[in-house]
């Protein structure tokens, strides 16, 4: 089977087959955006390929039960690997993880030149609607998905009643879902 | 399949979509492709993370423990002579990695807690522009930069960077390129180089 830029269902597929060439089409499709994210998450390279590579043998191994229309490959794999970064995540300290999850705003808040140029049209449309999302609700949503933090640990790093963070979310969430499905942008 | 049912909200999964992009070291493709010939269905993970509380011991056994591993201690002390702790407690390691632009960027650091002395040995640095050097700063959790010192990479883009100073209260080291041949005293752009230190 040719999958070279074949839809999801078809390289689902013949990854099910066990055809090499499908997994080697998914890595150069979603290789960098995996390791990307891992990397955002855990801030170490060496737990970040391991995490890249545990994802990709799960969904090699577990390709014959994908329904394509319950979400994309893509979907499926940030999701793997989000989620094994999140469970690496949780042996660290609470600090640690907000440092890692809000990581580094030290300086300025708009990125440069060559950050803008290097970014694709979808990361720049994510990156525009986080931008348009007072900083208490950014905070919190970049909390919840790369620090892995529950509502009620946001609410106590923060300071404040969980209700409010209940409502800072869904705001965000609101904010984030309109403005990207503007965009045809909902199903990463 | 399981992990479909484990998707998160969609509007919140959309985040990943804004991660800076970093290229994998390219060996790793090999790695996976290599186990999934190998018929993996299981990859172990090299480092697995300290998990505190997951050894459930009668507190009597603990007790047990601590005497025999005090006992122990102090016999090794007194026949080699030292009192010093375990080099595991004298040293952690924790790594740099570059960002965007300087994506081929990675450090390792060790940083020896009793000698007040963290070594990074930096590799895959581009050349600087005339004029320039690139300054180490660290960070605390309030996100003050304190200047920690300049280098020039060799020309391989390898360097080995010494920052004399305890890294205590600090939670991330990052670098910056800057005005030579001292640098300045607070960083003038977003780093792009950076770690959490542990």
């Amino acid at each position: 089977m040719r999958v070279r830029n074949a839809p999801d269902q078809e390289v689902a597929a013949a990854l099910a087959a066990r055809e090499e060439a499908a997994l080697a089409e998914l890595y150069d499709r979603y290789g960098g955006l995996a390791y990307s994210l891992a990397l955002r998450i855990l801030g170490d390279t060496g737990r970040a390929e391991d995490v890249v590579q545990e994802s990709f043998l799960k969904l090699w191994n577990g390709a014959a039960r994908f329904d394509a229309s319950r979400g994309s490959l893509r979907a499926w794999l940030t999701t793997a690997v989000r989620n094994r970064s999140i469970d690496l995540l949780r042996g660290r300290s609470l600090h640690e993880r907000r440092e890692l999850a809000l990581k580094p705003e030290v300086i300025a808040s708009s990125p440069g030149p060559e950050e803008e140029a290097a970014g694709s049209m979808e990361r720049e449309a994510v990156l525009a609607a986080l931008g348009t999302l007072p900083d208490e609700q950014r905070e919190a949503v970049t909390l919840a998905y790369f620090g892995g933090f529950t509502q009620a640990e946001v609410a106590e790093l923060a300071g404040v009643p969980l209700s409010t963070i209940k409502g800072r979310m869904r705001l965000a969430l609101e904010k984030l879902g309109a403005y990207l499905r503007d965009r045809g942008l909902v199903d990463v | 399949m399981s992990e479909q049912d484990e998707m998160d909200d969609p509007i919140l999964a959309a985040l990943a979509l804004s991660v800076d992009p970093v290229a994998p070291p390219p060996a790793l493709r090999e790695r996976i492709l290599g186990a999934a010939r190998e018929g993996a269905e299981v990859v172990p993970l090299r480092r697995q993370p300290v998990r505190p509380g997951r050894l459930r011991l009668p507190l009597s056994a603990v007790a047990a423990i601590i005497v025999v591993a005090l006992g122990a201690g102090f016999l090794v002390g007194q026949t080699i002579g030292h009192g010093t702790p375990p080099a595991s407690t004298q040293s952690t390691h924790f790594s740099l990695q570059g960002h965007g632009p300087l994506s081929t960027v990675s450090a390792s650091a060790v940083d020896i807690k009793s000698e007040g002395v963290a070594i990074v040995t930096f590799s895959g640095l581009p050349e600087l522009p005339p004029g320039k050097v690139y300054e180490v700063w660290l960070i605390t959790p309030s996100n003050r930069a304190d200047a920690a010192g300049v280098f020039v990479p060799g020309a391989g883009g390898d360097a080995t960077f010494a920052v004399r100073k305890s890294l205590a209260g600090y939670s991330l080291m990052a670098v910056t390129i800057e005005a030579g041949p001292s640098g300045v005293s607070a960083p003038t752009q977003q780093p792009q180089i950076y770690g959490t230190v542990t």
